[in-house]
């Protein structure tokens, strides 16, 4: 049987993200775009949108990200 | 950066203007971004999830979270360099760092490396925190730089923009544990640890050693609270885009010498792996992207910096 997915869908500035999780997979979209994130062997989130940091949890990687690239926001 | 005289430091600004200008300064960001989107996997490796593009890009590559970090960094400063020195015809102009540890105790903005006669200041958050002031300020204040701006998972080039900083504030930096530049104890930690680097020769915490502590990976900190601590710009991939890079980047270089004389026994040594490690990283491998026929520079070519031609005042 295939284990559910759970959405939470989210804003930051009005920029709108959401957050998927299946199992121990979790998924990021910010405003319609994906972004890649890692879970690193620290269990601390890595993306290659700011690859000097790490995250505690995904929603605020998201906000990092909409802060960072103001292109997501259009 | 700051025992240059008023004369050297107008001169350096004035050279990283004149390259901005004539387009040159732009190929560093594109070569700094290029390089970190270029993987470099070895066997054992975590696999990359499906349709993950930058999975393995965050676990090491061909500039960053291996051993190459610091021979890879070194050429990029060195070429900087060596333009520079032609645009101010100095010969013997040798790249400032920036000591961030000595101003890890004042208030964000307040060492004189930001003022407007420098690096210009911190962003202003009611304009998204764009840089109003100093030489590199935006457009709409009334300067001329603009950045590179690349798509993080593809580097399809976007619109250029404007130099962003939030000094000390921004999410990436509020959302960990610390708050502050590196500090001088923290660089003394560092500077004990051996061997330079260790299998899997990454960024995973499980590496031990002198590179990913420096780097910033364990523990976190160093390199990479450097580029948050900064914020905006400093923190993509495109963070040349900041000149503040350079001067970070020659400081972490100069922390590298600090190591091989007082861990390595002297200049030139200590480096790892020789072989068997990452294709890229290993001491011989050619550097991304300097490995064509007609421009190939190996770790080997870059570990000893007086077969280079300089030293620091520090060595």
């Amino acid at each position: 049987m295939p284990e559910a997915t759970q959405r939470r869908t989210l804003r930051h500035g009005n920029v709108p993200f959401v957050i998927s999780t299946t199992g121990a997979t979790s998924a990021l979209t910010v405003n319609g775009n994906p972004i890649s994130v890692v879970k690193h062997d620290n269990n601390k989130y890595r993306t290659g949108y700011l690859p000097y940091a790490e995250f505690n949890d995904l929603e605020t990687l998201a906000h990092a990200v909409i802060d960072v690239h103001p292109s997501l926001r259009k | 950066m700051l025992t240059l005289t008023t004369a050297q430091q107008t001169a350096f600004v004035n050279a990283l203007l004149s390259l901005k200008a004539k387009g040159k300064y732009d190929t560093y960001v594109t070569t700094h971004a290029s390089a970190m989107m270029h993987i470099t996997p070895a066997p054992g490796d975590p696999p990359a999830a499906p349709s993950d593009p930058t999975a393995q890009m965050m676990y090491r590559n061909a500039a960053s979270s291996g051993p190459a970090f610091f021979p890879w960094h070194r050429e990029l400063v060195l070429r900087l360099e060596k333009d520079l020195s032609v645009e101010m015809a100095e010969p013997d102009f040798a790249m400032p760092y920036w000591n961030w540890a000595a101003d890890s105790a004042l208030a964000p903005g307040a060492s004189p490396i930001w003022l407007p006669t420098l690096m210009g200041g911190d962003g202003d958050p009611t304009k998204s925190n764009q840089v109003t002031t100093g030489p590199f300020r935006s457009v709409a204040s009334g300067g001329t730089w603009t950045t590179v701006e690349l798509d993080p998972n593809t580097g399809t080039p976007l619109p250029a923009s404007f130099l962003r900083r939030t000094l000390g504030r921004g999410t990436s930096l509020l959302s960990g544990s610390i708050k502050t530049l590196p500090t001088p104890a923290n660089v003394t930690a560092t500077q004990a640890l051996t061997p330079y680097d260790t299998p899997d020769f990454s960024s995973s915490t499980k590496v031990t050693g002198f590179r990913n502590a420096v780097e910033g990976w364990n523990p976190y900190g160093m390199n990479n609270l450097v580029h948050v601590w900064v914020g905006g710009s400093m923190e993509p991939a495109t963070s040349p885009n900041d000149p503040v890079f350079f001067l970070h980047h020659c400081n972490v270089d100069r922390l590298w010498n600090l190591w091989q004389t007082a861990k390595a026994s002297g200049l030139g040594k200590g480096y790892v792996p020789v072989s068997g490690g990452p294709v890229g990283h290993n001491l011989t491998d050619a550097l991304f992207p300097w490995n064509t026929s007609a421009d190939t520079r190996t770790p080997a070519d870059l570990v000893n910096s007086l077969t280079l031609g300089y030293k620091y005042d520090t060595d």
